[in-house]
């Protein structure tokens, strides 16, 4: 098939042409079309913006609820830690009592657990402040 | 008298001269419904889209600037509106649209023989499954006989990028043409005889 060939089976094509009152229904369109599509353009763009500021306002407050979340589980994570430590601390530590000096000595007495025997509490640590023996 | 420009017209449209747009609708209607019943594959479509095309003009007129190509921005606007409702549509329902619907077109000319008939069914069918962009470069150099220039404007790129759509436009229909074509070739003779 030519080119030419091609073109005339083209332009052979029945032509269509606008149907019967095709002018006045198209001026009646086009007389009331415009404000209802003006209104509905209108209508539409309040409602997005509606939509756009709701659903800004709600993304700001979860953000700030989430900023607000996060600070909270930083402190509470914060305060078992020092809770940690200090439990750590009590269990190492053996709590001790200055009892008082003589000379260059130190008397400290460990309140550790009661003699099984005496009952009593006994010194389990002797400081010895100058030459820094315990 | 001479008949008014486009320009007159379209700034008389401006001031709501509904006259001024009656005459505008009656210079380009069947130009426009032909070419988007190629575009689109059906009338009625093509008739819709017409009047909305008309009616965005009118709605845009007072945003018109004068270029001296009304044409081409009316078919521009129907180009878009046909775009539109392609993409919505898909293009297997508007190639069995086209195929099953042909008596549409047979109203306006007195078609000779079968053969005839079958041949513009086919070539209708062929140009309906063409892309849009190669269908309407097509459709509006060899059917409607507008210059490259004209249809770089309506289609909005350049004339290099218009010539070329319509040489694939019709490299495609050869191809789809060609078993049906050479059918019709191989049988003339014979009914010569």
């Amino acid at each position: 098939m030519s080119h030419d060939e091609l073109s005339e089976i083209l332009r052979a094509l029945p032509r269509q042409t606008a149907s019967r009152g095709f002018t006045t229904r198209t001026l009646s369109r086009a007389g009331q079309d415009r404000p209802a599509r003006v209104r509905l353009r209108s209508a539409f763009a309040i409602a997005l913006a509606l939509v756009v500021i709701t659903a800004g306002g709600l993304a700001f407050r979860r953000h700030q609820e989430q900023v607000r979340l996060q600070s909270l589980r930083t402190e509470q994570q914060q305060i078992l830690k020092e809770l940690d430590e200090l439990k750590a601390l009590s269990k190492e530590s053996e709590p001790r009592v200055f009892v008082g000096s003589s000379g260059p000595y130190d008397f400290v007495v460990g309140v550790g657990p009661r003699s099984r025997t005496t009952g009593r509490q006994r010194p389990v640590s002797l400081h010895i402040a100058n030459d820094g023996i315990s | 008298m001479a008949a008014p420009t486009d320009a007159e017209l379209m700034a008389r449209v401006s001031g709501a001269d509904h006259d001024a747009f009656a005459i505008l609708v009656d210079r380009y209607k069947d130009s426009l419904v032909n070419y988007l019943s190629h575009l689109t594959g059906s009338r009625d479509r093509a008739e819709e889209h017409a009047q909305a095309a008309f009616v965005r003009l009118y709605e845009s007129a007072s945003r018109y600037r004068e270029e001296g190509k009304l044409a081409p921005y009316l078919f521009r606007i129907a180009t878009n509106l046909a775009r539109t409702e392609a993409v919505r549509t898909s293009f297997r329902e508007l190639i069995l649209l086209r195929l099953w619907r042909p008596a549409e077109r047979s109203e306006q000319t007195p078609l000779g023989d079968l053969e005839q008939r079958e041949l513009q069914q086919q070539v209708s069918a062929a140009l309906a499954s063409l892309p849009v962009a190669y269908r309407a470069a097509v459709v509006l150099r060899e059917i409607e006989g507008w210059s490259y220039q004209e249809i770089a404007a309506a289609l909005r790129c350049s004339e290099g990028t218009v010539k070329s759509r319509i040489a694939r436009g019709r490299d495609e229909l050869r191809k789809r043409l060609r078993p049906f074509w050479n059918g019709v070739t191989e049988r003339e003779p014979r009914r010569a005889f």
